[in-house]
């Protein structure tokens, strides 16, 4: 792929972090170009959530270069790459569980201003419209008033991907978004996912166990295994790489 | 002089020991933290000085012989503290398991003091215990050495047993990751109560042997279970050889401080916790 | 706040209304300074040293509860800012000779510089050991409050640097108490329920997705415990006035203990916990504690009974009888 850096959303070189003695991330290297749509897959254990903790600033890496946008990650903490228009979701969907649907996304919309510390209260009040908006564009709007941790598990998949959405990120992260989801669902949410994507022009790395999905919605497949990067291509070649069926089929624990 | 007050410390460090080794482990294995560990403290050593005076008084057999059974004791009031009340909040929030020892520590501060009173009182050591090695000028009391080699025996169980045996492998795995327990077979349940009833039972005997070291009153609780606190914060939580380390670094950073800055020594303590806490919390690791 | 049944409408329609529940309530709270106010000037002066010492104290839980409730950290020896205040008071007319005007200003201020120092070095960590830093700060500033003799008097404190009560009679004092107090709460209130109050709210309940939503844990975590520690000095400035001194102990565990204990009855994620908290704290207390040695006993078996039964506290209880009686209606 031709990378002209200013069209780089992700630069990955040389990544290597280790828990103790076990290897998560074992010298890795991708690179995303900007507005490319890449899916992540791979066998449990494969580095696949290491990866992604550590672009979005959750863990820091042992070694390796990592550029987001451009910019040169180290130990910046998530909310500053969250600044730097980072977004990401994880495998069990993190919200705010005791709050209300509604005021999760007011929340995220609160977060986006720049008087988000802010003690008058009427402040909230005019975020009111965009924050209905966008529950009734993720489809939450008629449970609004729903505390988090009542309603279902998609629902809840759903409004983290809409809080994430609503911090106007240029780089999304999302783990696994479609897990615990029945069939439809997922479709419906990748649906959702590409939509808004395309919409607002956003770079999307999303890691996958769904072949189904992966295949729906990715424009370029990276197979990572044991904490390596294993095989990268488009669907087609990845679909025909026998190597890659081996490491899925062969055998779990490699 | 200043030998002595390290073996003073050293002694201490031992007390301290049995207590967090107790509480780290507790918290290790089921995220707990208990803050009636120096109740069941307490408890040991006012249960040692009830009833030493029935088991063969004088002797070293009966000493050891009631610590022990003092220790037994403090493990079964564990158990029921730990089945009727912890079961119901391993899934809770922190602070209500805060609260909740804590209401332990108030039940257990009463109740200690309407049955042994305001008092203090204190355990007769056996004559064979009470005397001292005299090297020259300094004088070592027999206990404190005593005490000592009481530490390096229950280290020495506990490292065979976290090492080799099924019991002490299922504690390390349950340390790392809890769901392992589970998956492995083991009643998880069964280990939480067992662990409590073993972290219970070291501070039981720690309380028994502490009874025969100085004197004993309702405010025992308080003051051991800050200075247990500090010991496992530093060592970190649920590192059984990091409490091992720490707690003889206070002990003796303790007695040394009682010599040269008694009215500062547990401002010491506390500044040299605050220090280590900095410390780490400057690499800027992940969880 | 009823939930009624779900037509998309009506959904809108009280979501519309979001800034209202945030509100404060200016009937309610008039009428509830009203009704104080009565009870204080037809009352005794011993009900009504009791009540001023159930208001200061229903402040100090109240702050402390901004912390536990809402902004996920825990605090061991919070007293400290709550000495601090009556040490600032004391300190600033006898110390460096300003006036009681000046001294009363100077006190939550003090307790506001400590709480963002200490504060800042607590936020560096989390859980048991952010609370066991907290604690060692109280820790070393009861030391230093204990032995600085000459400053601080030592154990003995400092008395007499400001008429008791400023000189005034128990009820007119107790109605300055119920209006700095009620100004206090209603400003705790405006921040709890502000774009700042949200942003606390949802770095105490998930730090990591407010993180990744471009709030730092650490900064909002800081401006809590500021806060905190500001209207906690409030409240142990008034006490300073209250009895005309100040010990080491206005600074002490028991007073540490005393406002966990009320948090918790009151019931814990919720705004009242402070001060439902304070009212049956102190009537327990009254009545229980001049009687029954073993007022411990009692309040371990009460939070017992709490953890267990209610862990959502008086609030919670209030909240499910209101639900109750809604329904009954209906």
């Amino acid at each position: 792929m031709s990378c002209d850096a200013h069209t780089v959303a992700l630069l990955v070189r040389g990544l290597n972090k280790a828990f103790g003695r076990f290897v998560a991330l074992d010298d890795v290297d991708l690179t995303v170009a900007q507005g490319e749509i890449r899916a992540v897959i791979g066998p449990n254990g494969a580095g696949k959530t290491t990866l992604i903790n550590v672009l979005s600033g959750q863990i820091v890496a042992d070694r390796g270069v990592v550029e987001v946008s451009g910019r040169r990650i180290y130990r910046q903490y998530p909310h500053q790459l969250a600044k730097l228009g980072v977004g990401r979701t994880h495998q069990i969907s993190s919200t705010f569980r005791r709050m209300t649907v509604y005021d999760n996304m007011l929340f995220a919309h609160n977060s986006e201003s720049d008087h988000w510390w802010s003690l008058r209260a009427s402040r909230l009040g005019t975020m009111r419209n965009a924050v209905m908006a966008d529950l009734e564009a993720i489809q939450l709007a008629d449970i609004a008033d729903q505390v988090v941790d009542d309603i279902s598990h998609g629902d809840r998949k759903r409004l983290e991907f809409g809080m994430v959405l609503a911090a106007k990120p240029a780089v999304l992260l999302l783990d696994e978004p479609t897990a615990g989801m029945g069939l439809r669902e997922r479709h419906e949410l990748i649906d959702l996912v590409l939509n808004e994507v395309h919409q607002r022009q956003l770079t999307l790395l999303f890691v996958e166990h769904d072949i189904d999905v992966v295949f729906r919605a990715a424009e370029y497949i990276t197979v990572m295994s044991l904490g390596g990067v294993f095989a990268e291509g488009t669907p087609d070649e990845i679909a025909n790489n026998e190597r890659v069926q081996d490491i899925y089929l062969g055998g779990r624990r490699n | 002089m200043l030998l002595v007050q390290i073996l003073q410390g050293m002694m201490e460090g031992v007390f301290l020991f049995l207590i967090a080794s107790g509480l780290t482990l507790i918290f290790g294995i089921s995220r707990i933290v208990n803050f009636a560990h120096g109740s069941f403290y307490m408890v040991g050593a006012f249960l040692t000085y009830q009833i030493y005076p029935f088991l063969a008084q004088g002797t070293i057999t009966g000493f050891f012989l009631s610590i022990g059974i003092c220790g037994v004791l403090v493990a079964l009031l564990g158990l029921m503290f730990e089945f009727f009340l912890l079961r119901r909040i391993y899934r809770a929030d922190e602070l209500m398991q805060l609260v909740l020892t804590l209401a332990v520590v108030l039940i257990i501060r009463d109740v200690t003091k309407f049955i042994w009173g305001l008092d203090d009182v204190t355990v007769q050591l056996p004559e064979a215990l009470a005397g001292a090695l005299v090297i020259g000028d300094t004088y070592l009391p027999t206990y404190q050495l005593v005490m000592v080699a009481i530490g390096v025996v229950v280290l020495t169980v506990a490292w065979f047993t976290l090492k080799f045996t099924r019991a002490g492998i299922i504690l390390r795995a349950a340390t790392d990751d809890r769901g392992m327990v589970a998956m492995l077979g083991t009643n998880q349940a069964h280990v939480f109560s067992l662990v409590f009833m073993a972290g219970c039972f070291l501070a039981g005997i720690a309380g028994g042997f502490a009874a025969a070291f100085e004197s004993i009153n309702y405010l025992l609780d308080t003051r051991v279970i800050v200075l247990a606190f500090i010991v496992v914060v530093i060592g970190g939580l649920g590192n059984f050889y990091g409490a091992l380390f720490a707690a003889l670094a206070v002990g003796i950073l303790k007695a040394i401080g009682l010599l040269y800055a008694p009215r500062l020594s547990m401002v010491i303590i506390f500044l040299l916790m605050a220090v280590v806490l900095l410390i780490r919390s400057l690499r800027r690791s992940s969880d | 706040m009823t939930k009624q049944k779900k037509i998309n409408n009506e959904v809108i329609d009280r979501t519309s209304f979001v800034p209202d529940p945030y509100a404060i309530n200016w009937w309610l709270t008039l009428s509830i300074v009203v009704i104080v106010a009565a009870i204080l000037l037809l009352s005794p002066p011993l009900v009504i040293f009791a009540i001023t010492e159930v208001m200061i104290f229903a402040l100090y839980a109240s702050a402390l509860n901004l912390l536990l409730s809402y902004s996920g950290m825990v605090s061991f020896g919070h007293a400290v800012y709550f000495g601090l205040g009556a040490y600032g008071l004391a300190l600033t007319i006898t110390h460096f000779g300003w006036s009681i005007p000046v001294g009363i200003t100077a006190g939550p201020i003090v307790s506001a510089i400590f709480g963002m120092l200490y504060g800042a070095l607590a936020v560096q960590l989390t859980r048991i050991y952010a609370a066991m830093l907290t604690l060692a700060c109280a820790e070393v500033t009861f030391a230093i409050a204990f032995q600085w003799f000459d400053v601080t008097g030592g154990d003995s404190g400092i008395s007499g640097h400001v008429p008791a009560m400023l000189g005034l009679e128990p009820d007119h004092f107790a109605l300055v108490v119920l209006l700095v107090v009620t100004g206090s709460i209603l400003a705790l209130w405006r921040v709890v329920h502000s774009p700042l109050g949200l942003t606390i709210r949802a770095v105490g309940q998930n730090a990591e997705r407010a993180s990744a939503l471009g709030r730092g844990r650490k900064r909002i975590q800081l401006m809590a415990f500021t806060i905190s520690a500001f209207f906690s000095g409030v409240a142990g400035t008034l006490f300073g006035i209250f009895h005309g001194n100040v010990f080491p102990d206005y600074m002490g565990i028991l007073i540490t203990v005393d406002g966990l204990v009320m948090v918790i009855l009151g019931g814990l994620y919720s705004f009242g916990a402070g001060i439902y908290g304070a009212i049956i704290y102190k009537i327990l207390d009254n009545l229980v504690a001049h009687y029954f040695d073993y007022w411990q006993f009692v309040i371990g078996v009460i939070l017992i009974v709490v953890v267990v039964v209610s862990p959502s506290g008086i609030a919670g209880l209030i909240q499910r009888v209101g639900r109750a009686l809604k329904r009954g209606h209906q």
